[in-house]
């Protein structure tokens, strides 16, 4: 009696240390992974091809949505107890490296024999800092021009011979801009004025670069957004809204999903965006005839996009950073890296699996090389808000382009000066 | 062994002792129950308190700065539009929820039929999670899906659609009903408290000499209820000044900064653009000002109780 009841005491008293030493010893086995809701089938496949290739390891799937997840990562990376492994956005990698809470993963690369010279370099410059690899990337991709062909067709425009410059792009936004059959109005062109901070200068900063301009110098010292080449191609993003009324009046509200759901409702005819809309149009609306064009240009201009996409990162804190290398090393290989991403993998030997060549891929493939990276800067995001800021003023018609961008400037200036 | 005299001296000890541990005890007692709810307090408030406070005169890297962060957010143009913008969002959402709030509460004190069914019917917007009710608002003020401008335009009370959170004029006072739709049953809930507490026997005698309606609320209700809207208005002005779930949810700040109020600007800075020590320091003078208004309010308070 007194035995078994000295074995429960004794018991008792052990337990709350078993439950502590127990999370450390299934950590060590454990890779917990934070990935995007859009791949979480081909997430899961992946794990369960992994897991059985390393017996000793088990893949704790996490998936995370697009809405605040920014704030979750950097939240996660200074809480002391991160996740393994997090897909980042492409152009959060170097502001995440410069607070040093990533691990550098150059040497991962070397042990798992990731090849970084079969990677396009644009995608691989978002994940260098200092000189360092801090990250792995997975997905890259760039906007085109994607538009209506039924709307085309009854605006009298030729489907076939979508615009190519950048006035022609205008006078088929006019065009567009009518009443349809039904009595609905509808416009010619989505022009991103509001939502997510970030998707305006996606599609606002390829205009600026293929004008000339940009809003950072090439050495990353100067800003010039309010130079005249910059200022010119705002003005002609912003005049679809301000002087041409060819863009709908909750421009100002609109993100890049807003202006997928116009579109598919049939209230815009013509917007910029990438690949991955174009399996969520057909599913929303199988009536739509799509085209996609390479983004029209100024004259004699070639075209330019930014490049976005997805890297994986690991972070500094992580517990199993081994088996975090082992699951990158797994994921990059071409033929996981060209099953998982949702647009084009950032390996070109991926680029040749059967899935990229459906042919309403080609111009966002043409687009590829003229998409270059965001500046790698760590300011980069607050650079972007004071764009978006200034530019809202315009489309609100409360400043002149030439005065919106002069503030922005000076703000984008003591940034860099600090 | 222990002689005669000193064991009486030991028993005198002891007898001392144990008379004044009862009375130690007693005069303790209170601050030793209430020590674990202390140490509580103290981890979750005074150390992110100190901690913000740290931050606000350190850089990225921990070294001391002084008031660098301070001068560096207050010299950003935003900074003093999104000060301007918190004043007119809490300054007229206040007002309005204290006014509709106690307007509603005084009918609901009222006799009718189906009262009950009322009172608890009101209390709805207050109780839905403040990011439902802003999502729900902001889809409703949507210009071209929400169900607003449908309705204005179906029945002919406007031409074309107006864009209540893109436009400058708009976006505010829209921002300023949502937010006092939201919370406005609150300050009904705690005046009717208040009105309950109110004798009968204050408004007879009103009555007897001859009161009409006004003058019994002007003269009798609200000097009664003079703490309580004190209290509340106190309560929705703090609330105000920390809350961003409505703004953030409707409009992030914009058009154009329109609507950027200070919490949103430090969340911006900190969680968005990672300046942490501008962040704190912006959150170091949010605090001190809502501390002086807090103790304004309790010398109020306690002048108010003593009279």
């Amino acid at each position: 009696m007194n035995k078994t009841r000295r074995m429960i005491l004794g018991a008792a008293a052990v337990a709350p240390f078993a439950r502590l030493a127990a999370p450390a010893v299934a950590q060590t086995q454990e890779i917990v992974w934070w990935a995007p809701n859009w791949g979480q089938a081909r997430a899961e496949e992946l794990i369960r091809r992994f897991q059985a290739e390393n017996t000793g390891l088990r893949v704790k799937l996490e998936v995370t949505v697009s809405d605040g997840l920014q704030n979750r990562v950097l939240t996660a990376l200074r809480s002391g107890s991160p996740p393994e492994l997090i897909d980042i956005q492409s152009g959060w990698n170097v502001p995440y490296a410069a607070t040093g809470e990533l691990m550098p993963l150059d040497e991962v690369a070397t042990q798992q024999g990731i090849a970084l010279n079969d990677f396009l370099p644009a995608p691989l410059a978002t994940a260098r800092h200092d000189g360092r690899l801090m990250g792995i990337p997975y997905r890259c991709e760039s906007h085109a021009l994607i538009y209506n062909k039924g709307a085309y067709r009854e605006a009298g425009l030729n489907p076939d011979q979508p615009p190519q410059t950048w006035e022609a792009w205008v006078d088929a936004a006019k065009r567009l801009t009518r009443r349809t059959g039904d009595g609905r109005q509808a416009f010619g062109m989505g022009v991103c004025g509001g939502g997510e901070v970030g998707n305006l200068m996606f599609r606002c900063m390829p205009l600026i670069w293929m004008n000339g301009g940009s809003i950072i110098s090439d050495d990353l010292r100067r800003a010039v957004v309010n130079e005249p080449a910059a200022v010119e191609a705002v003005d002609y993003y912003c005049s679809f809204f301000t002087r041409h009324g060819a863009a709908p009046p909750s421009t100002l509200q609109n993100d890049g999903l807003a202006l997928r759901r116009l579109f598919v409702a049939g209230t815009v005819a013509q917007y910029q965006s990438g690949q991955f809309d174009i399996g969520a149009i057909r599913n929303e609306n199988a009536n739509i005839e799509i085209g996609v064009a390479k983004l029209p240009t100024p004259p004699g201009k070639e075209p330019r996009a930014v490049l976005g996409g997805w890297n994986f990162v690991v972070p500094r804190q992580a517990r199993n950073r081994e088996g975090a290398a082992k699951l990158i090393g797994f994921l990059a290989k071409p033929e996981n890296m060209g099953m998982y991403t949702d647009t084009f993998p950032a390996r070109v030997s991926a680029m040749e699996l059967p899935r990229f060549r459906d042919p309403i891929l080609t111009p966002f493939r043409e687009m590829l090389p003229f998409a270059r990276a965001t500046p790698p800067l760590a300011s980069w995001v607050q650079i972007v808000q004071l764009f978006f800021d200034n530019t809202q003023r315009i489309l609100l018609r409360e400043a002149t382009p030439q005065d919106a961008m002069n503030d922005a400037n000076r703000a984008i200036q003591r940034l860099i000066d600090r | 062994m222990i002689s005669t005299p000193a064991r009486g001296a030991a028993a005198l000890r002891a007898s001392a002792q144990g008379r004044r541990r009862p009375d130690f005890v007693a005069r303790h007692h209170g601050p030793f129950f209430i020590s674990p709810a202390l140490l509580a307090l103290i981890a979750l408030i005074g150390y992110p308190l100190i901690y913000t406070a740290w931050l606000s005169v350190t850089d990225d890297r921990g070294n001391y700065v002084g008031f660098d962060n301070f001068n560096e957010i207050l010299d950003d143009r935003v900074t003093a539009l999104a000060i301007r913008n918190t004043i007119v969002y809490v300054g007229w959402s206040v007002f309005f929820q204290v006014l509709l709030g106690t307007a509603a509460a005084i009918l609901l004190n009222q006799r009718f039929p189906g009262r009950g069914f009322v009172r608890s019917a009101l209390l709805v917007p207050w109780i839905v999670p403040a990011i439902v009710a802003a999502t729900t608002w902001a889809w409703m003020m949507h210009t071209e899906f929400g169900i607003v401008n449908y309705i204005l335009v179906e029945a002919g009370a406007i031409a074309e659609p107006i864009g209540w959170l893109t436009n400058r004029d708009t976006v505010m006072p829209a921002l300023i009903a949502v937010n006092v739709w939201k919370m406005f049953p609150f300050v009904a809930l705690m005046v009717l408290a208040g009105l309950q507490a109110v004798p009968e026997t204050l408004y007879e005698a009103a009555r007897v000499d001859g009161a009409n309606l006004w003058q019994e609320i002007r003269f009798v209700m609200l000097p009664q209820l003079r703490l309580v809207l004190a209290s509340v208005t106190l309560i929705l002005t703090i609330w105000g000044f920390n809350g961003i779930t409505i703004i953030y949810t409707m409009t992030r700040g914009g058009p154009a900064n329109r609507s950027l109020i200070t919490p949103i600007q430090i969340f911006k800075q900190a969680f968005e653009f990672l300046r942490f020590g501008e962040a704190a320091a912006l959150s170091v003078m949010l605090f001190a000002f809502l501390a002086l208004l807090t103790l304004a309010y309790l010398r109020l308070f306690r002048a108010a109780s003593e009279d």
